[in-house]
């Protein structure tokens, strides 16, 4: 019975994404029956969702999705949590995330936007949510049957996904992802209704920084949960659907400053107008390359070519129907003048250095499927590619991230910028030099230079910001300070790790370069729905003990499916990191097990960095809201 | 608990395969400056049975091998383009995560530059062609003035 009523609110969903065309496409527009048509698609998807919530939490096997993903066994939280940890469940999650979002928007703009460009922004959405609807209630259904008879016990949630950082990283990460569904509905409700660019400008703002807040707290949980559970001890890998993540992040982080350009200078409305369209976009494409088992990783867990289709043709309707609109219906505004030397200038620059990485990594992840599909012998693009390739260009983004706020628009001079900071860079080139001669490259030190100066000048503005809210710069500067910690920390971390991989047995002590390791014991845990092995692990630095590791080896009988727990214990200073494995041929005698240890300096502050960068974000989105609001109610 | 160390053991000789973890030591005395070699060598080649790992980053038995092969290669005087030249005949070219410098592979080398040649030349272009449509109306706008 409860199945049936799950599917049934999907298809409710499916109407009332229909009811959003109708209404929105009318000549007499009703604010009241779009408002009702959102509404009831949010009730709905919530009210499916809950269903499915519910029927892990009673272990409803005869559903093919709880059977793959849930276990009677499994803690509560994770039977929760694996309701959204595989396919169809998250993209019930997509569904209702997106409804949630233009029933915000639905309820809260109705007066901000002009009549037009309301109705037929939801009119856009409407056929976006249409194609999400239907996918979710045919193709990837999250309440489909299972074959009779009825399986007694489930397949259990895949272990390393039984973890706190997963629970949450998806929903985050959605949150990101589906709310540039917003500026892209936005964009061809205002060149449909014909909505001057810097208008559209005003009230897509706050959309596209609550978008790029949610995307990046997403994107550094995920890198969190794989720094913590993945056991090699690094935060970025590379990996394809990392780099399918970042893509979205990466324009939306372009459309979030040409949007502010465009609001207060009326310049790029086209380019904005783009960007918007592209980034939901590459938002649905990171889905595809996920989804459709184009690629290869760790996190393709539903590989299914026919759903990849779908999207796919999602996809091109999608971003199709925006660039259309685009050039049957783009104006050039009346660009202002500047020249090139300008805080204009510096983010046109800043613009076109994020694209050419955007492309670049666009273009890598892309590479290997194309080359299989063309025939040709198989290559690999990874983590030293990107390193040679993109990291340099971050690096140059950090040159316009640090003076380009600090000249003025129009027009700037050098003279007064250097005389105004001559303290903070001759401090941060010190630093920089000191950092070269412990052992940095070139780009190494270089980088550390430019985020120190990212830092202090992003503080120095938020010390003159204006009270007022209208002018105020601090969301601005608190963000480019995140960014600025984050790429201090990240480029300490990446030159002065220690790492030290050794075979070792219980009692043994090793010693390599100023770090001693001992495994002083080990002992057998149990857990609710695992066993495993515990070390402990002295850790000893010039003869100082330092702390101790408890790393552990577990198995999860439901899966049978062995995984290493690291233990990381931090402080403000550095990371001690180790995690245990057991080597393989071990015979007779004791076990031998491959010990992993890390000291990462700085590494807490990568994810304060970022998570002070989406702070920032977060502020800019309620000023720009409130802005919008005011504008209403000013009249202007 | 030596009976379940020695259960999991078992269990990881088994499933050793699916999950890619943490290196093995390395045996025989090396200089210094041949295991700085070896360790961006195992950086740059993928562990040939994961999906994205680096072999520094793999405890497959064939990655413990294949680094043992490598550190050998390296001591017996073998320069680094042998070495990974060897393991791309062997395991074919995506064994390398860092992609070989050849004709199909110049898109992938290009693309941030040339995003960023085609950009500064349409930017270029529509300054150009702002400053022109000012020039032009100008003296229009003067025109009517004068006379």
């Amino acid at each position: 019975m409860l199945p049936f009523i799950g599917q049934f609110f999907l298809w409710v969903a499916v109407l009332s994404s229909l009811g959003m065309i109708i209404f929105g496409g009318r000549q007499h527009i009703s604010h009241k029956h779009l408002k009702l048509t959102t509404s009831i698609q949010v009730y709905a998807l919530l009210l499916a969702a809950f269903t499915l919530v519910y029927l892990f939490l009673i272990s409803d096997f005869s559903i093919e999705n709880v059977y793959n993903n849930s276990h009677t066994q499994k803690p509560l939280f994770y039977k929760i949590s694996g309701s959204w940890g595989n396919h169809e469940g998250s993209m019930l999650l997509w569904a209702l995330i997106s409804a949630s979002y233009i029933g915000a928007f639905a309820k809260y703009f109705s007066k901000p936007a002009s009549t037009a460009l309301y109705a037929r922004s939801l009119q856009a959405l409407g056929f976006a949510s249409l194609g999400l609807n239907l996918f979710v209630a045919t193709l990837s259904n999250p309440f489909k049957r299972m074959p009779l008879p009825y399986p007694t016990e489930g397949q259990g949630l895949n272990p390393l996904l039984q973890d706190v950082g997963l629970a949450i990283h998806p929903p985050v990460l959605y949150l990101g992802y589906v709310g540039l569904i917003i500026p892209w509905g936005l964009a061809l409700g205002a060149l449909v209704s014909k909505t001057p660019a810097r208008e559209w400008a005003s009230i897509v703002k706050p959309w596209t920084y609550i978008a790029l807040a949610f995307l990046t707290t997403g994107i550094i949980l995920g890198s969190w949960w794989a720094y913590r559970e993945l056991g090699w001890g690094g935060w970025w890998f590379w990996d394809p659907v990392e780099n399918a993540s970042l893509i979205p992040w990466l324009i939306g982080l372009a459309l979030a400053h040409s949007v502010m350009v465009l609001s207060t200078r009326g310049g790029l409305g086209n380019w904005s107008f783009a960007l918007a369209i592209l980034a939901f976009g590459a938002s649905v494409l990171g889905t595809f390359l996920v989804r459709s088992g184009s690629l290869v990783s760790v996190h393709a867990f539903a590989a299914d070519p026919g759903r990849g289709i779908a999207i796919l043709a999602y996809l091109c309707v999608i971003v199709g129907s925006g660039l259309i609109a685009l050039f049957v219906r783009g104006t050039d505004s009346a660009p202002p003048e500047y020249k090139m030397f300008s805080r204009d200038g510096a983010l046109l620059a800043h613009n076109l250095f994020i694209m050419a990485i955007t492309i670049t990594v666009l273009l890598g992840t892309a590479y290997p499927p194309i080359i299989q599909a063309l025939n040709l012998a198989p290559l690999a693009v990874g983590a030293p590619f990107y390193h040679a390739a993109v990291v340099p260009f971050m690096v140059v983004v950090l040159v316009f991230m640090a003076f380009g706020p600090e000249i003025p628009w129009r027009q700037a001079k050098l003279r007064p910028i250097l005389k105004h900071s001559v303290v903070a860079i001759s401090l941060a080139a010190v630093v920089g030099i000191i950092v070269l001669w412990l052992g940095a490259s070139p780009l190494g030190a270089l980088a550390t230079f430019l985020s120190l100066l990212v830092i202090v000048f992003s503080i120095r503005t938020a010390r003159r910001s204006p009270h007022m809210r209208k002018k105020s710069r601090l969301p601005m500067a608190v963000a480019h300070f995140g960014v600025g910690i984050f790429a201090l920390a990240a480029t300490i971390t990446t030159v002065f790790t220690v790492e030290i991989d050794t075979p070792i047995i219980e009692g043994q002590t090793i010693e390599r370069g100023r770090y001693t390791l001992e495994l002083a014991k080990l002992e057998e845990l149990k857990g609710k729905n695992f066993i495993s092995v515990m070390g402990t692990v002295n850790v000893t630095k010039d003869g100082k003990a330092l702390k101790t590791l408890s790393p552990e080896y577990r198995y999860y009988p439901a899966r049978n499916m062995p995984t290493t727990e690291s233990d990381i214990k931090f402080n403000i200073f550095r990371d001690l990191r180790a995690s245990m494995n057991i080597v393989e041929e071990a015979g007779e005698g004791p076990v031998r097990w491959a010990l992993r240890f890390h000291m990462r300096p700085a590494m807490i502050w990568l994810w304060i960095g970022t998570l002070i960068a989406s702070l920032g974000l977060f502020l800019a989105a309620r000023n720009s809201w409130r802005e919008a609001m005011e504008r209403e109610r000013d009249g202007t | 608990m030596m009976k379940l160390i020695h259960k999991l053991t078992r269990l990881g000789a088994g499933f050793g395969l699916s999950i890619c973890l943490i290196v093995s030591g390395i045996a025989s005395a090396q200089t210094p400056e041949e295991l700085e070699r070896a360790n961006n060598i195992f950086k740059e080649v993928r562990c040939p049975v994961c999906t994205v790992q680096s072999l520094s980053e793999s405890d497959t038995t064939l990655s413990k091998n294949l680094r043992q092969k490598i550190i050998g290669d390296i001591a017996s005087g073998k320069s680094d383009v042998e070495v990974l030249d060897m393991l791309s005949k062997t395991y074919g070219d995506d064994i390398r995560l860092m992609p070989k410098t050849e004709a199909r592979t110049v898109p992938l080398w290009l693309a941030p530059w040339s995003v960023l040649l085609i950009g500064g030349l349409g930017i270029y272009w529509v300054r150009r062609r702002r400053q022109l449509v000012i020039a032009k109306q100008d003296p229009n706008i003067k025109g009517p003035k004068a006379s």
